[in-house]
């Protein structure tokens, strides 16, 4: 059997690269929302994100509103279809054969 | 090594759970903005009632439609579920004529009597929204009731001042409290 991918089975990649994927295609995330969904720490966050992006999962934007800096968060095209990947993969462990086996 | 069944299972569940948060998020970003457009209108609605008495139905006509055209190109700008704009009206208008209908069944009623319909009638829906699916909207509902029922029988000629922060100012305030989650 395949082995998920590792990259994305990492728990805190997990929750980011789902919460990503629940939006729409082509839709940011804050990074103070998806802090606060992931329920992790600046730092962590920011190092995970470093990861996903390196592997081309996700899109980092920088901006300002106004005096303020912003960071923003998108899925690519490449990391939706590693995570709908995964998650068949997943399902695929605990399909009845697999079990039995 | 591919995971163990255990381990996949768990994985599935945190993504289900990552799903309903990130859900529960959204609901609650797209109803602070909602919540702080018609908060400032009730306000605005009751500060004019308080100091033109005798206009309450031109106020409240103009702040309806203010509601519906402001409310209708923000939810159209806020979300890109399909059929929102539809969706939004069917809410609103609803509570309007749900507001209209009670007006002319237990005609006449007065201005102060009037004034309570439709917090009251939000509030309860708020608590039934709140029981479905997410908390926060049973403690908005909860506040927006016991709040106005107190402007109707605590203030006496200061009625519409004590609405307008009862009403609209809790609105607003709920508004804030989401859009902070």
């Amino acid at each position: 059997m395949q082995s998920p991918n590792d990259l994305i089975h990492q728990p805190v990649r997990l929750k980011i690269m789902a919460a990503l994927n629940t939006l729409g295609s082509r839709q940011w995330l804050d990074f103070v929302s998806l802090r606060s969904i992931v329920d992790t720490t600046d730092g962590n966050l920011g190092a995970h994100l470093g990861t996903l992006e390196g592997a081309n999962y996700v899109q980092i934007k920088k901006d300002f509103v106004g005096k303020k800096p912003r960071t923003r968060v998108c899925l690519t095209a490449g990391g939706r279809e590693a995570f709908g990947q995964y998650v068949a993969e997943l399902h695929a462990i605990l399909t009845p054969q697999n079990i039995d086996g | 090594m591919p995971p163990s069944q255990e381990e996949a299972a768990q994985a599935l569940r945190e993504i289900s759970n990552v799903q309903a948060r990130v859900a529960g998020f959204q609901d609650y970003r797209f109803e602070a903005q909602q919540l702080m457009l018609w908060g400032s209108l009730n306000m605005a609605g009751c500060i004019l009632s308080a100091l033109l008495q005798s206009h309450l139905l031109l106020i409240w006509g103009a702040i309806a439609l203010s509601g519906v055209v402001l409310g209708t190109r923000m939810a159209c700008r806020s979300s890109d579920a399909p059929g929102i704009a539809p969706r939004y009206l069917l809410i609103i208008l609803s509570i309007l004529l749900f507001d209209v209908i009670l007006h002319v069944l237990f005609w006449p009623i007065t201005p102060r009597q009037g004034g309570m319909i439709v917090p009251l009638f939000v509030a309860t829906l708020y608590v039934i929204r709140g029981a479905q699916s997410r908390p926060r909207y049973i403690v908005l509902g909860a506040a927006l009731a016991l709040l106005c029922c107190c402007a109707y029988w605590f203030a006496d000629t200061h009625y519409w001042w004590w609405l307008a922060f009862s009403w609209g100012g809790t609105l607003i305030v709920a508004g804030c409290w989401l859009r902070r989650c």
